[in-house]
């Protein structure tokens, strides 16, 4: 029996090695919301899909498997911000779940790596749907001590929500999780042309191929930079750092301007919950660095949690 | 031919076990069929293994049993030898099983004595190379068939009186063409039908395939005729409640839902011009709207008027504006009974919704242009909205850009349908070279998987499209992108032939959308006891041999409620339908051989499997638990055997003992076969 | 479409052709049911900028083409699974180019850059290793200088985890010997 409102935090890669200023957010917000968050020792890269799953099926399935386990030690469900990782550990969690050949297979492998065994007894939650469904709008209002007021650009990725028949969480062509839930923080979702399509990192060509990575984006921009919104809101990593670093590739390169700040959810949430601005890493990242969220003081009668 | 008729005995061949007093004298009789048995098999050695079994007083072989001198040796046996059950080793049971079962009838025994044992397709014609195994594997199965016919049992013909007279359900096409040739050949027709207007889809269309025909036209001699026959009486506003009975005497219940208005309407219409409510007009599909008093169609049968219950505000207008007093707000439903001999069932098909498909995002705001082809069908006929033309329902403007999407909702394992529907392919080219021809300078393409029109004139209604200059894309578009500042739609599509990715621009979008059965099939269905497909239409009894015949006797199927077609197979179906429909109320009778289970009471453990297994439905359960068997509703399948816990039910003539028989002969007496 | 004469081409025969080679690939992929329909092509975000048309991928593998192991194109895609939404004959496309991917570095055909990601992996336990600038920016944060993954603990001297990781997995085979005469001419 998995532990209650208690989550064992995955971190991934770009997370905390390249963008730990979510890792605080997040922290921040689970914390507030009244969650205990543990920490994975000895955990790795999830392995990223892209590549790992692309050179090694098999493999990439025990070194996910192996996270997991760390994760069942704990009795707890895991916590990942990145829909890199909630891809790779869903999926791979959920097949093993079912697959009994494959769980023996996996499971004889594991045993080089430690004392590793997976017995498939948590599940595997991404913050996007924590805040959505779970908390969800009117939950989070409880809980909020700023409004904010500005227009997002709402970039949902790849792997948060498809293939639809393994996440389960929504329809990929039309959701609308995270603009229901952010609305209340005062955020207005800016729809934008061929919205749902890929940033253009994952499987791999970011590594294979940058010109390549950098040409799907560039189309992406162009759409974005169409309905000029405030921020590009993000729930992964991976996404944000090819945001990033993107804009700053075609500023460099392809005469543009672009100057979007790049802001993971948790950052967002964690501001309206009362984080001040200067952890939510602005002045870290590429872009956006003038950006301030401002946004208005709510008076709350209550103490907040 | 003469039929024994059997006086109608109310047993249901319990306790006939004491006619087998008599002793079994079996007549044995091995075919040479030229070279094709006796080539392989060593008949004379088989009659010799034949003549040794018990219970066998003769055992001969010759050339052809099939000939007249063959049959003259079954004849000569039971007249000088007192056989009462023959046994021919030949071919099948259905090339000339029949041919020995006359022969005997013919000389007094009941047609059931004669056992017809295959040595040719299931022998000879398969062991070519085995002779000694053939052979022997032949005296196992003649012994098999001794064994058989030692304890066959009469069976008799039962005589059933029809009552002459046929329902019709649902008036589109195939239930008018099927109503009207029933009608013609003197049977009197209850024609049911559920909206308030005669005629189904044909009547919503523009124009026809091949020959660009208004529908409207070639359907008015018969809805008229319909309409006038002394023979055919016609229900709208009505569905059926509940079918009792069997083929040639069905008992079947309509409730007709009040209309409002009397017969004495003279259709003037003042009524609907002064209706204060509007609702989106069904039958238009939703591209105009309608008065809550209202008649479909200007040239609807019939022209009588009809009220919309649910819409109307009851302001009472139309009461008073009538100029002959026919609106009657009191009106009631009525409930009819019909006794029928035979049912048609045509109740048709509805257009696949797409919304189903989130990638075409039909119905969601914003795309308003995306529409569906009987939506564009409504636009282009006459009498329209839009006055014939080809507006965009967004700002009521032409079109510079028209996009056709085949194979929406068919041919999809993901969503929608896993079957082509057959049809879309021409109606959408028709639609396509209509619309190309009427607006030249607006771009028309059809973006496809397969073009698919078979039959004479398609390739060449195909062609035409070409030649007037319809885009012919090979590939299927992923999705519908909206911009979302200019509202403008674009469709994505590879072209496969040329492998280039492509972004459409499309003022207007049409999904050519799927045939799919009708809604309330399903209690339809239950109610009358049929089968239905996988897919969801009602099932026929067999795909080739008998497409319009449904899994229950007495219920035949016409149209597209069989599965997707187009208006010639419906019309061709429904003349079949109505043609076997007719042929048990012509005669004024039907003949049944009982061959019919029967039910031991005392193993019987009040179970009811036998009932879920029975496909028509012939067994009902008594209050006391125990199975009581329609005998002719009952297709003799013998599947209420096997589930049988106990074996309290058994086929006449196929019961276990019997069948056990069979096997320990084949099987070489009490020893189980190993598979190899 | 050039002004060049053609160079004689003799026709492809079935030897050029292996079918059987892929016959079990991506088991759950119903890869022998693909019409050629174009859903996949027209669906993929990179297949509109770069040479990776979908259609064509799993056309060579239904054929038995072997040179869809050395192409180049299979490793652009961005696993969006927009195709695997989409396909109406259930091709699952993105998963038969993963196969296709893993049979693919089995041959060696493998980028530089993904080699490098591997031993990443194998060094540090992450895709994409810290450095002293976001060590400092951690720290600044009120965060742990180094999060408690592997890592950490091979800082601290105990890297039985990746010692483990790097002999158990993602074996990749030798660089090829005219790869390596490319990289230094």
């Amino acid at each position: 029996m998995v532990k209650e409102k208690t989550f064992a935090f995955f971190l991934g890669c770009l997370m905390p090695n390249r963008y730990p200023a979510i890792e605080k957010s997040t922290k921040f917000v689970m914390e507030k919301l009244g969650y205990e968050i543990l920490d994975m020792e000895r955990a790795t890269c999830c392995p990223a899909p892209g590549v790992f799953r692309s050179f090694n099926k098999f493999d990439w399935m025990v070194a996910a498997a192996r996270n997991i386990c760390i994760a069942e030690k704990l009795d707890a469900d895991i916590l990942t911000v990145c829909n890199g990782c909630f891809g790779t550990l869903q999926e791979v969690n959920k097949h093993l779940k079912q697959n009994e050949e494959h769980r023996e297979m996996v499971n004889e492998k594991l045993k080089l790596l430690g004392d590793y065994e997976f017995k498939g007894t948590i599940y595997l939650r991404h913050v996007a749907e924590v805040l959505g469904y779970d908390i969800g709008p009117w939950g989070i209002e409880d809980h909020i001590v700023r409004k904010v007021n500005i227009k997002a650009a709402i970039h949902y990725g790849c792997h948060f929500l498809k293939p639809t028949r393994i996440r389960e969480i929504e329809s990929s062509e039309g959701p609308t999780i995270i603009e229901d839930f952010i609305e209340v923080l005062g955020v207005e979702s800016v729809r934008f042309k061929e919205q749902l399509t890929c940033c253009g990192a994952g499987g791999g060509v970011k590594a294979y191929s940058g010109d390549a990575s950098m040409t799907i984006f560039g189309e992406k921009m162009k759409n974005i930079d169409e309905v000029k919104p405030d921020i590009i809101l993000d729930i992964c990593p991976f996404c944000h750092l090819q945001f990033e670093t993107g804009q700053d590739y075609l500023n460099k390169n392809e005469s543009c301007n672009y100057d979007y700040p790049v802001i993971h959810i948790s950052q967002l949430v964690a501001y309206c919950m009362g984080m001040d601005q200067e952890f939510i890493g602005l002045q870290y990242q590429l872009m956006g660095r003038e950006f301030i969220f401002g946004g208005d003081q709510l008076n709350k009668e209550e103490e907040v949690a | 031919m003469t039929v024994k008729e059997e006086k109608v005995t109310e047993s249901n061949n319990i306790g006939k076990k004491d006619k087998q007093k008599e002793e079994p004298r079996i007549g044995v009789f091995i075919c040479h069929c030229g070279h094709n048995i006796a080539g392989t098999v060593d008949v004379a050695k088989v009659a010799d293994y034949a003549k040794d079994l018990p219970n066998v007083v003769k055992a001969e072989h010759y050339m052809f049993m099939c000939s007249k001198p063959g049959v003259q040796m079954l004849k000569d046996s039971i007249e000088e030898l007192d056989v009462n059950r023959t046994v021919v080793a030949s071919c099948s049971k259905n090339q000339h099983g029949r041919t020995f079962a006359k022969a005997i009838e013919e000389m007094g025994l009941n047609k059931h004595r004669h056992q017809q044992v295959n040595i040719r397709e299931f022998n000879s014609w398969v062991h070519q190379k085995e002779k000694v195994k053939a052979t022997n594997k032949a005296m196992k199965l003649v012994e098999a068939g001794v064994n058989r016919a030692r304890k066959l049992e009469d069976v008799e013909t039962r005589r059933v009186p029809t009552t002459k007279a046929a329902l019709v359900i649902g008036a589109g096409i195939a239930g008018l063409r099927a109503s009207y040739d029933l009608a013609e050949l003197g049977i009197p027709v209850y024609l049911v039908e559920k909206l308030s207007t005669i005629g189904g889809h044909m009547t919503q269309l523009n124009k026809t395939f091949p020959t660009l025909e208004c529908p409207q036209c070639s359907i008015s001699p018969l809805t008229n005729g319909v309409a006038n026959h002394p023979l055919i009486e016609l229900y709208t506003n009505a569905q059926i409640k509940s079918v009792e009975g069997s083929m040639g005497n069905f008992e079947v219940e309509v409730e007709i839902k009040p209309r409002y208005i009397k017969d004495n309407c003279t259709s003037c219409g003042e009524c609907a011009l002064h209706c204060p409510v509007e609702v989106p007009s069904e039958w238009d599909s939703g591209m105009s709207m309608r008065n809550a008093i209202y008649k479909a169609y200007p040239q609807a049968i019939p022209a009588t008027y009809v009220r919309d219950k649910k819409s109307c505000i009851e302001c009472n207008t139309c009461i008073n504006i009538c100029p002959v007093q026919a609106i009657d707000f009191s009106m009631k439903a009525e409930t009819k009974t019909f006794k029928v001999g035979s049912i048609v069932v045509a109740a048709g098909y509805d257009e696949y919704d797409p919304s189903e498909i989130e990638a075409y995002h039909y119905g969601q705001e914003g795309y308003e242009n995306v529409i569906t082809q009987l939506k564009l069908e409504r636009m282009l006929a006459p009498g329209s909205l839009t006055n014939s033309q080809v507006l965009r329902p967004s700002d009521a403007k032409i079109p510079k850009s028209i996009v056709m999407i085949q194979c929406v909702g068919s041919r999809n394992d993901q969503v929608g349908n896993k079957y082509c529907t057959g049809v879309c392919c021409k109606f959408a080219i028709k639609n396509a070279r209509i619309v190309k021809e009427m607006y030249p300078d607006t771009d028309v393409t059809i973006c496809y998987i397969d073009v698919r029109t078979p039959g004479l004139n398609f390739e060449e209604l195909y062609k035409s499209a070409q030649e007037v200059g319809v885009r012919f894309i090979r590939g299927r578009p992923s999705e519908i992108l909206r911009d979302p500042l200019s509202g403008e739609l674009s469709v994505i599509v590879e072209d496969t032939l040329s492998m280039t990715p492509l972004k459409l621009k499309a003022d207007m979008v049409i999904l050519s959308a799927a045939m799919v059965p009708p809604e309330g099939i399903g209690p339809l269905g239950s109610k009358l006891k049929v089968l239905r497909s996988k897919e969801g239409f009602l099932k026929e009894f067999h795909i080739k041999m008998n497409p319009t015949l449904s899994s229950k006797g007495g219920i035949f199927l016409a149209g597209a409620i069989q599965g997707p077609k187009d208006i010639s197979e419906s019309v061709a179906q429904a003349g079949n339908a109505a043609a076997i429909a007719a042929a048990p109320l012509v005669k004024g009778y039907i003949e049944k051989e009982m061959l019919v289970p029967t039910v031991d009471y005392d193993l019987c453990v009040r179970c009811g499997l036998c009932k879920t297994v029975c496909a028509p439905a012939a067994i009902e359960i008594n209050d006391d638990g125990t199975p009581m068997v329609n005998e002719i509703a009952c297709k003799s399948c013998g599947m209420c055997m096997p589930v049988c816990p106990t074996g309290a039910i058994q086929l006449l003539n196929f019961s276990d003992d019997q069948l056990l028989d069979e096997i320990i002969a084949i099987s070489g007496g009490g020893v189980v076969c190993e598979n190899e | 479409m050039s002004d060049v004469k053609e160079e004689h081409r003799e026709f492809k025969t079935d030897e050029d052709f292996n079918q059987e080679f892929f016959r079990n690939i991506e088991r759950k992929s119903n890869i022998w049911q693909c019409i050629q329909c174009g859903t996949c092509t027209a669906s993929c975000e990179s297949g509109r900028w770069t040479a990776l048309k979908t259609r064509s991928i799993i056309r060579k593998v239904v054929l038995g083409d072997l040179s869809v192991l050395k192409d180049p194109d299979i490793w652009l895609c961005t696993t969006c699974y927009q195709c695997y939404e989409r396909c109406p004959r259930d091709v699952r496309p993105t998963d038969v180019i993963m196969e296709l991917r893993n049979y693919a570095t089995k041959l060696g055909n493998i980028s530089p850059n993904h080699r490098a990601v591997v031993g990443y992996l194998k060094n540090f336990g992450h895709a994409v290793p810290i450095n002293d600038e976001i060590r400092k920016r951690r720290v600044e944060l009120g965060l742990k200088e180094l999060p408690p993954t592997a890592f950490k603990f091979k800082e601290e001297g105990d890297d039985k985890d990746l010692k483990n990781i790097e002999e158990c997995m993602f074996d990749l085979p030798p660089v090829k010997e005219d790869k390596k005469e490319e990289e230094e001419a």
